[in-house]
């Protein structure tokens, strides 16, 4: 969801900071992990916490001071963006259920491909603005840093890298050769685009944690039924 | 858990989550000022926004045991009919 919100804010003009990602991650996180540990996995599931999590959010927004100058940078706290994120919440969350769940092959891919490419584009975001942070750069002129250019590359690497792990393991049907795939494919085109290896080992560690991760809550489910 | 403790978590975690996240910073700051305010934890000082993260985990925490609690007494109606 942070990823779909993140590609939406940078593509229109709205501004993008490492704060307000990180309490949208915790809010997010927590209302999802909640309800699927202790309700359950299921549609009403997935709508209860789709609307649960933005609520929450704009919660923070109409209570919590302002960190960033308001005639410089837009920031995504009125009403309706409350709708935007729920639509958003709810496509991701169905995303991950038909990958799981599905019996439709095509829409258990589509489901893996949005699931993957999102939490690798929200991961590396974060490594992105958390190096600014680390390196001193204040919030401000982190925000103005934060535009559609600077995910650009990421978004087309990491869903392009998904889609060859797909086809990857669709031809040759090895284990594993999806998340090679994807994994070097993502890490050359961002190293080769930024010139950048630091950038380049975190792309190809995310691809590896997200694989794992993905397929192993995957497996787990299916043997919990 | 029972329906009992569900509900007891999310009473507690209702009214601290609301009272961190709705009343004013300056009532909450002389009420409980000893408890969060200006105390530095790892080097991080807490500020009032924290506060209301720290509020609205809680609303979260407390909204997921009230869902709880209406799928406990929907699946009990339904154990009964």
């Amino acid at each position: 969801m942070n990823a779909l919100d993140m590609v939406y804010h940078l593509s229109t003009g709205w501004a993008v900071h490492l704060n307000y990602v990180a309490v949208k991650l915790t809010v997010i996180f927590l209302s999802v992990w909640m309800i699927t540990q202790f309700i359950g996995i299921g549609k009403e599931e997935g709508i209860v916490a789709g609307i649960l999590g933005p609520l929450i959010f704009y919660v923070y927004y109409v209570f919590a001071g302002a960190t960033l100058n308001r005639e410089i940078f837009r920031i995504d706290e009125q009403f309706w963006f409350v709708f935007l994120h729920i639509a958003l919440m709810i496509l991701a969350y169905f995303a991950m259920w038909n990958f799981i769940k599905s019996k439709k092959h095509w829409l258990r891919t589509a489901g893996f491909v949005i699931t993957a490419g999102l939490n690798l584009v929200a991961l590396d975001a974060l490594f992105v603005m958390l190096r600014w942070h680390l390196h001193g750069i204040n919030e401000e002129t982190s925000a103005a840093m934060m535009t559609l250019g600077t995910i650009l590359v990421p978004v087309l690497s990491f869903i392009s890298a998904a889609i060859l792990g797909v086809l990857a393991e669709k031809f040759t049907n090895k284990k594993y050769l999806d998340m090679v795939t994807a994994a070097i494919f993502a890490s050359a085109a961002i190293g080769f685009y930024y010139k950048d290896l630091t950038h380049a080992i975190f792309a190809l560690i995310f691809v590896i944690l997200t694989y794992l991760i993905t397929h192993t809550v995957k497996k787990n489910l299916a043997s919990a039924s | 858990m029972e329906k009992k403790g569900w509900l007891l978590l999310g009473i507690l975690t209702g009214v601290i989550g609301s009272f961190y996240e709705f009343v004013p910073r300056k009532i909450i700051k002389s009420v409980s000022e000893f408890l969060i305010f200006d105390i530095t934890v790892f080097g991080y000082r807490i500020r009032h926004n924290d506060l209301i993260l720290f509020g609205a985990v809680l609303l979260t925490i407390s909204f997921v045991c009230l869902y709880k609690i209406y799928k406990l007494n929907k699946r009990k109606k339904k154990i009964k009919n």
